[in-house]
């Protein structure tokens, strides 16, 4: 059956600093379907998305919406010609109703005033026509992360939108939710509206889509119509051949004293049941999917969140709820959101360093030792190779790569025994990733031990003892010998059984 | 998700709830408390702040401050004793040209705080010296050059500060521009603009708000507000005074606090016009009812004081026990 | 490249005191550059000076404290009741002292607990307390003066002379000098500038962020408390309406200084820059005969131009620095 074409785009190209993000990539999407965008991480696909929603413009290429060609230089041009977006942050207001944030900035009205019934009756025709769980008048402050994603919907579609593209809708809701959501894109693209579903959970894209566009490396990597979506096809589209087995570790199972021992780690609603041992100098990965609830449980075993029951024994003892206390004892922790929790912007490098070693660094308890803190960081900042080498320069100034450096630098130069790193390099070049993976091994060598948290397969297989694979808050498999490939890793995190 | 109607602005009650509980405390232990014309004085004196409190609730309802409100009160009321005193202008004209120069001030504040791009807090706080100092300049003095109080002799204006039998005028026109503010706040586009705005600004400019224009009004609103509220004074007093309306920024934004605006980020649901005017009579009828029953006029600033402290609570304590519930329903 | 912004307007800073001191030498010869006067500016700067230092602390880590107006009130007034009460005596006066730091200290911790643990905005908190604290003034005082001319030590503290210098400007190079160290030199300053410049990371890093707040808003209590022991020392009175306003001036010192409230960035030497240029130009524009409202419109409008300046040097090493702008938000 042919369908007719919503959305064409052909030939795009998207260069940043040189970079060509985008090569001469094709797309198109059809009315009335649910289409996939897969790729890595860097593969290009919310370049793709941003070109297509206004953020960016694009380099060259043509778009074309029904046939006839278009310009999308801002998000008004995106909206007029009928393209909303979901994200996973969502932009809601949290003190006006439902109805109010659906229509806000287009509201119906008279001379000014607001015609109040009309507003309700628009929204909740929508609302019943769709099948929502929410009401007209329900006030977004109330609403869960699921209802407040309707709501986002809900905005797309009081615009008749006719293409409706979702962020990794699923990442933070529980089943039922996420079973609520499917029913609804059911519904949607009955209605003929098409949706742009963008998502590393594959076990939902071959559920869900018509069709999957896979990209990688910024350029087109294959289509597959639903008959052909076949696991493994798609994932050897998405990685190539190129990853077979060559840049991973040989992986060996944990031995050694037990510095870590979770025992049915739970948090209702965010992980369960987690029991694992982290042995001492092993560097154990962390893979899964985002929303899977691996930072969630560092945070909790570091003491930043709190847990409902579980236990955590620590060098033979109970872990301390208290920050301060598990830092006293020799655990490190590295946190996913760099620029956020990482550092303090305005402050030297040096001063950063200290924030975590002022019990090295200090004259009698109460005065902070100058001198040695000058040493200590001047120590850091040439060991770890952070450009440009000087102390008092203030991090904010600092590209990604160094600023993580000096995240990564002060915990290592206290000593940490045990170190939770969560997504270390997330942002950050590829020469400092290399330093930091060395870094980070020479340590283990010396015994320190490192929980690994990261969304990128790759790096774990290239750092990490042994994998653990995290899957909707609970451990589903584990990766003790041998050396597993990205294609294991990918179809672990996403709970599909590779035959 | 649980359907009930949900009862909005259930903070405004507090306020309500803590004036019935002083009114019969005052009423037990005063005699005087109690009267209609007792009840009529609370109000007349309460307007001039009510007004000023309506004008402030538009600009907090979209997550600024004012604090120069006071400020812009005294200049205005010096503005108009200038212009009918030097200038001998009818009073018609007078309130005229008042009223836009409270526009312009309302403009000269959002201008600053957008050029400045620094908080309202500070901004107003500058501007606040400004127009007091703008106030001085323009106030009458006398051979030594020392600032004097020059009486009003203009009947025409000198009625405004008067009513029809026991209702004053500047009682009604409270009543009304209160009115007026909450028909635009809950029912027209600019109040759900303002609304939006203070809820979370970077959504609400995502959805296609013009956050310059929508504050820019607020301001201007207030700035109006200020020159009604500063005609009204005037005429009341009869002269403007170097310490005109000195402090009245306080107690407006006090009004608009304990009218219910939470301050988990100024602008919200709940603040509005009509919060405004319970939080002023809130205030005066604690002023009132402390004189009354002799006791010393101290304890007036310090109930003021915990008065707000246990308003800024109520709105954690809500905050706090809505997240738990929130969390329960998980 | 290290940023030399600070040092950049450090250096900048003794240039503008030199400046002005220049230009009112030569606006006023006879009156500005008289002991006497000297003596005058600097009395008024240490009163300043001293909640300036002590409100440096909660404005870098989350906003103003506009209680110390109200804080000046009831200690002065706690002070000078107790001497009474104490028949004058010098043990009255320890007394006195004492019971007024407590009762500062209280209200400052009661600060630092709800705007940390209830997530308010400093300036409503403390405005609030403002109000209890004057009444509570009023109270102590019972609305009138209290007149307190003994013992002589209370003489020597507020009108007593060291080489020629007033001992309340001592009292304020020492408070400066201690609270300099604490802020630049010890571990709980450098804390401070942690909490201020990114809470969660601070957190995180096993700071503890409620007794750093608690502690820095108890150092501003404090400090208002002992300007306002200060003040009845020099006045030898309480007043039912002593500091009011002082709030305003101290804040107009802060943000001359180049603090900006609640993000860890200024120095204490900015803080105290600001105290001596606003005391400059407090006397200054009085020995000019500029009307008091003339005065106040020039430091309103002081306020925006240092702050317009300040931001647009910080704009100017930041595009410096940053070379191409990123595109930092992409809604």
């Amino acid at each position: 059956m042919e369908q007719s074409i919503f959305l064409k785009a052909e030939q795009i190209v998207k260069e940043f600093s040189g970079v060509r993000v985008l090569d001469q990539v094709n797309f198109e999407i059809r009315k009335g379907e649910v289409h996939s965008l897969l790729g890595e991480n860097g593969a290009g696909k919310s370049t793709l998305i941003k070109i297509i929603t206004g953020v960016y413009r694009k380099d060259s290429g043509t778009l074309a919406i029904n046939g006839v060609p278009v310009e999308i230089n801002n998000r008004q041009d995106s909206i007029k010609n009928g393209i909303a977006v979901v994200y996973q942050e969502f932009s809601l207001m949290p003190t006006l109703t439902v109805a109010q944030n659906v229509l806000v900035g287009c509201e119906p009205s008279r001379f000014g005033f607001l015609d109040k019934k009309r507003m309700k009756a628009h929204v909740q025709g929508l609302i019943e026509e769709y099948g929502f769980s929410l009401h007209a008048d329900d006030l977004v402050a109330d609403l869960g992360i699921a209802e407040c994603q309707m709501v986002e919907i809900l905005k797309a579609l009081s615009f008749n939108a006719e293409l409706v593209i979702m962020d990794e809708p699923t990442s933070a809701l529980s089943v039922k939710e996420s079973e609520a959501l499917f029913a609804i894109i059911r519904n949607l693209r009955a209605k003929g509206v098409s949706i742009l579903y963008i998502s590393h959970r594959l076990d939902e894209v071959y559920m869900l889509s018509d069709r999957i566009t896979v990209l990688r490396d910024g350029k087109n990597a294959d289509v597959f119509d639903k008959e052909q979506i076949e696991p493994a096809a798609v994932v050897h589209a998405m990685i190539g051949k190129a990853f077979e087995s060559d840049d991973s570790r040989e992986l060996k199972p944990g031995r050694g004293d037990k510095v870590l021992e979770v025992r049915g780690l739970t948090k209702k609603g965010v992980y369960e049941g987690l029991s694992f041992d982290v042995h001492k100098g092993e560097i154990l990965g962390i893979a899964g999917l985002v929303g899977s609830g691996r930072t969630e449980m560092l945070r909790g075993i570091f003491g930043v969140d709190p847990y409902d029951s579980g236990t955590v024994m620590y060098n033979g003892r109970k872990i301390s709820r208290n920050i301060y206390k598990n830092i006293r004892s020799g655990i490190g922790f590295i946190t996913e959101d760099r620029r956020g929790e990482g550092f303090v912007p305005f402050r030297s490098i040096e001063m950063n360093l200290a924030m975590v070693n002022y019990d090295a660094l200090n004259k009698g308890r109460v005065f902070f030792d100058k001198a040695k803190s000058r040493r200590f960081s001047g120590d850091v900042v040439s060991k770890m190779n952070i450009k440009p080498p000087d102390p008092n320069v203030k991090v904010t100034f600092l590209s990604g790569g160094n600023q993580q450096k000096v995240v990564v630098g002060k915990w290592l130069f206290r000593g940490s025994r045990l170190l939770l790193v969560d997504e270390p390099t997330v942002g950050v070049d590829i020469g400092a990733k290399e330093e930091i993976y060395t870094i980070m091994e020479k340590y283990a060598r010396d015994g320190v031990t490192i929980v690994l948290v990261s969304s990128d397969n790759q790096e774990l297989l290239r750092v990490s003892t042994r994998i653990l694979v995290f899957s909707k808050g609970r451990i589903v498999k584990e990766f003790d010998k041998g050396r597993p490939t990205q294609k294991d890793l990918m179809f672990a995190t996403s709970n599909l059984d590779q035959e | 998700m649980k359907k009930r109607i949900r009862i909005k602005n259930y903070k405004i009650f507090i306020p309500m709830v803590m004036m019935l509980l002083m009114g019969m405390f005052f009423s037990t232990r005063s005699d005087f408390f109690l009267s209609g014309s007792n009840f009529i004085n609370i109000l007349r004196e309460a307007s001039v702040t009510g007004i000023v409190a309506c004008g402030l609730s538009f600009v907090m309802m979209a997550g600024d401050v004012d604090l120069s409100t006071g400020a812009v009160v005294g200049f205005l009321g010096m503005l108009s004793a200038n212009f009918m005193i030097r200038f001998g202008l009818p009073v018609i004209l007078v309130i005229l040209l008042v009223f836009i120069a409270g526009i312009l001030c309302g403009i000269f504040n959002f201008f600053i705080i957008e050029k400045l791009g620094l908080s309202a807090f500070i901004c107003t706080i500058a501007t606040k010296n400004i127009f007091r100092g703008l106030q001085l300049v323009i106030a009458f003095r006398d051979n030594y050059n020392e600032v004097t109080t020059v009486s009003l002799k203009n009947p025409g204006f000198l009625m405004l500060g008067k009513g029809i039998g026991s209702l004053y005028y500047v009682t009604i026109a409270f009543v009304v521009l209160v009115v007026v503010s909450l028909v635009i706040q809950k029912k027209t586009k600019l109040g759900l603009h303002l609304l939006a705005l203070g809820s979370n600004r970077g959504a609400a400019v995502m959805s296609g708000i013009n956050a310059k224009k929508t504050r820019l009004t607020a301001f201007c609103i207030s700035g109006a507000m200020c020159a009604v509220a500063s005609i009204f004074l005037v005429s009341r007093v009869g002269a403007a005074t170097a310490e005109l309306a000195t402090g009245l920024e306080f107690d407006a934004m006090a009004s608009v606090i304990i009218g219910g605006a939470a301050m988990m980020g100024i602008g919200s649901g709940d603040t509005s016009a009509l919060g405004g005017m319970v939080g002023a009579l809130f205030l005066e009828m604690l002023i009132n009812g402390i004189y009354k029953i002799n006791m010393p006029a101290a304890y007036q600033i310090v109930f003021k004081g915990l008065a707000l402290i246990v308003m800024i609570l109520v709105d954690a304590l809500f905050v706090f026990l809505k997240g738990r519930r929130a969390k329960a329903a998980q | 490249m290290a940023i030399k912004k600070s040092t950049l307007l450090g250096n900048g800073r003794i240039l503008v005191l030199l400046i002005l001191f220049v230009l009112l030498t030569a606006a006023c010869p006879t009156s500005f550059l008289k002991s006497s006067n000297f003596a005058s500016i600097l009395l008024n700067v240490s009163l300043y000076g001293i909640m300036t230092c002590g409100m440096t602390f909660t404005a870098l880590i989350s906003g103003p404290d506009l209680s110390v107006g109200g804080m000046v009130c009831l200690s002065s007034a706690i002070f000078v009741r107790t001497i009474i009460a104490w028949d004058y005596s010098m043990s009255g006066v320890l007394c006195g002292f004492l019971l007024a730091v407590v009762v500062a200290a209280c209200f400052g911790v009661m600060h630092g607990i709800i705007i940390h643990y209830f997530n308010m905005p400093s300036f409503l908190v403390t405005l609030s307390s403002q109000y209890i604290l004057f009444g509570a003034g009023q109270l102590v005082t019972g609305s009138k003066i209290l007149m307190c001319t003994k013992p002589d030590f209370i003489l020597f503290l507020g009108n007593g002379n060291l080489f020629g210098i007033a001992i309340p400007v001592y009292v304020f190079l020492c408070i400066a000098l201690v609270l300099y160290i604490v802020l630049n030199k010890t571990i709980f300053g450098n804390k401070v500038y942690a909490v201020g410049g990114n809470k969660k990371a601070s957190a995180l890093c096993g700071i503890s962020v409620p007794r750093i707040t608690v502690a820095s808003y108890a150092i501003s209590s404090v400090c208002a408390c002992l300007s306002g022991i200060m003040l009845a020392a020099i006045n030898q009175q309480a007043t039912p309406v002593a500091g009011t306003g002082y709030e305003g001036e101290v804040l107009l010192c802060i943000v001359m200084g180049g603090i900006v409230m609640g993000t860890g960035i200024g120095t204490m030497s900015g803080a105290l820059y600001g105290a001596f240029f606003i005391g400059i130009l407090n006397n200054g524009m009085r020995l000019l005969g500029i009307p008091s409202h003339y005065q106040t419109l020039i430091k309103g409008l002081l306020v925006i131009i240092a702050v317009a300046f300040d931001i647009y040097t910080t704009n100017k090493s930041m595009r410096k620095k940053k070379g191409a702008a990123a595109p930092a938000k992409n809604i």
